[in-house]
């Protein structure tokens, strides 16, 4: 496999192909990092911080923010991993094509998931009737921020634990089973924590994602400060009247989930789990 | 060293020159090219309407246009978006981008507007007139306070403390749904039956009106009247062109093209 010596009169080529590959990736690595630089460089300056993070539409904001991507993440786990798990255990044609839609949501432009789940959850919509017949409106609501969060980060959660749960060695199961144990003792106390980090990982990013959804909320929940207001639309709407404001959330929205998914990565390695996260 | 110097000054006179020619050709012939229009959301039908009628005037004229909520406009003329012409809902937004130095000269008043009252065509809502937006349980759809529509709207709501008392916009106010970026947002949110009411422009509900939607009319006195104007971006790259676009919307065909969307014109 060894490359044969180059003639003598190349010999400059190895210092050139170094930089030929070292050049697009620094340019690669500054463009990602850049941007994010100059939000930081933008608020550093600034002296009245704290007065901008008190104003109420920005604490409101925050809190609705909290409450619904918590929200979108124990729904998620709690409807994704059964998911996650009969998708890991069972193959087929219809698993194939499941699967693929399964990507759709994130590769979905958040618009397309927008007016999606308008037609499926508003009034005029396919579940619209069954709802209104219940006394239910969900458009306008907490719960339609919660259903937009969960339709474009759920994906995320289940790819992940998917294959979490595929390294899990069903023949462990087997005989856990043979020892004693319940199916869902089983799934508790064998197969969860064996695929813990890949079910870790993709929980924080699945909540990073809710965090950070826009675009479905803005045309599904609509836009009213302390209900439906998230951070990402604070921002949007800050943008138009006080770019301090903006870039103070920003800067939040990048720190935070920077600080978490750097933590989940932590806790994963430190716990010897290898290098799933 | 005299050699290069006399170069310079030859090429500099040359250039000197041809910017003289091509700035007298540019003042005698047809304006053309493109012109990049920033526009208020509510001009979307009647501006694309004028853009195809403008072509009788000015053949080599091809308008391409931004609509969004004025506000958003106006940032994006702040963060250096290239347009030629910035036509604003409100004085609030074209006032802003005159003292940022984004626009030039005196903006001119084109059109007037005013506001109605919608609902999806069965009322779930049940209101027959605008006093009843202030029905409990309601659910209102008002475009955001920093849209133009959306200040207007409170405006109005502002102005009937005489005759509804003085509760009547906090009561109107606390059935609010959802504050939207741009008035055609509260016009779809009312039209897919999400929004039992909301408040947008007559021009909005004249012409292509949705046919699911139904307007009520909301009486004078109240009605704050918006004026929409126009200016000249500081940063125009086609500056004959674009005054050539302000010209036509204040000419009589422009002004009709406007009053058949709904406005009120501003030259009889």
């Amino acid at each position: 496999m060894s490359i044969p010596a180059r003639p003598h009169s190349r010999s400059w080529w190895p210092a050139a192909r170094r930089v030929l590959w070292r050049l697009p990736a620094l340019i690669a690595a500054v463009f990602l990092i850049l941007p994010l630089l100059a939000i930081f460089l933008k608020v550093l300056p600034q002296s009245n911080l704290w007065h901008t993070l008190s104003q109420p539409f920005v604490t409101e904001a925050l809190r609705t923010s909290l409450i619904t991507s918590l929200s979108s993440l124990g729904l998620t786990v709690i409807f994704g991993s059964p998911l996650a798990y009969a998708l890991a255990r069972r193959r087929g044609a219809g698993t194939t094509l499941f699967d693929t839609l399964l990507d759709l949501p994130m590769v979905l432009p958040p618009t397309v998931a927008g007016v999606a789940l308008l037609m499926t959850f508003g009034r005029r919509g396919l579940l619209g009737p069954w709802l209104d017949a219940m006394g239910i409106q969900v458009v306008f609501t907490m719960a339609a921020v919660i259903l937009a969060q969960c339709f474009v980060s759920m994906p995320l959660y289940v790819r992940s634990a998917q294959s979490g749960f595929r390294g899990v060695n069903p023949e462990l199961e087997r005989v856990a089973h043979t020892l004693g144990y319940s199916a869902t003792r089983t799934f508790l106390r064998v197969t969860v924590p064996l695929a813990f980090p890949a079910l870790m990982s993709g929980a924080v990013m699945a909540w990073a994602r809710s965090l950070g959804e826009f675009g479905a909320t803005i045309m599904f929940a609509g836009n009213l400060t302390g209900r439906t207001q998230t951070m990402p639309l604070a921002i949007y709407l800050a943008m138009e009247s006080d770019l301090t404001t903006a870039l103070v959330l920003a800067t939040l929205l990048i720190v935070v989930p920077f600080g978490c998914l750097l933590a989940t990565r932590h806790f994963v390695r430190s716990r010897n789990y290898g290098t799933y996260a | 060293m005299t050699k290069p110097c006399k170069l310079t000054t030859a090429l500099l006179a040359a250039c000197l020159w041809l910017a003289f020619a091509v700035h007298a050709a540019d003042t005698t012939t047809e304006p053309s090219g493109e012109v990049v229009v920033l526009a208020a959301a509510s001009l979307t039908a009647a501006f694309a309407d004028v853009a195809l009628s403008i072509r009788d005037t000015h053949p080599g004229l091809k308008i391409v246009y931004n609509f969004a909520g004025s506000q958003a406009l106006r940032t994006q003329l702040e963060q250096g978006a290239a347009a030629d012409v910035f036509a604003s809902a409100n004085d609030i937004q074209m006032r802003r981008a005159l003292d940022g130095g984004l626009v030039e000269g005196a903006p001119q008043v084109f059109a007037r507007n005013t506001l109605m009252v919608i609902v999806p065509t069965d009322n779930p809502g049940r209101i027959t007139s605008f006093e009843d937006l202030a029905n409990e349980g309601l659910k209102l759809a008002l475009a955001g306070p920093q849209v133009p529509a959306g200040r207007y709207s409170r405006e109005t709501l502002q102005a009937t403390q005489a005759d509804y008392g003085t509760d009547f916009a906090v009561r109107v106010l606390r059935n609010l749904v959802s504050e939207e970026t741009s008035v055609k947002q509260v016009l779809v949110k009312v039209q897919l039956g999400e929004a039992d009411a909301g408040i947008v422009y007559a021009s909005d509900v004249t012409g292509n009106v949705p046919p699911d939607i139904n307007a009520i009319p909301i009486p004078d006195v109240y009605n704050r009247l918006a004026g929409y104007p126009i200016a000249i971006t500081q940063t125009a790259r086609n500056p004959s062109g674009a005054a050539a676009f302000i010209r036509y919307v204040l000419s009589a065909p422009g002004q009709a093209t406007l009053a058949a969307h709904g406005f009120i014109p501003v030259i009889e």
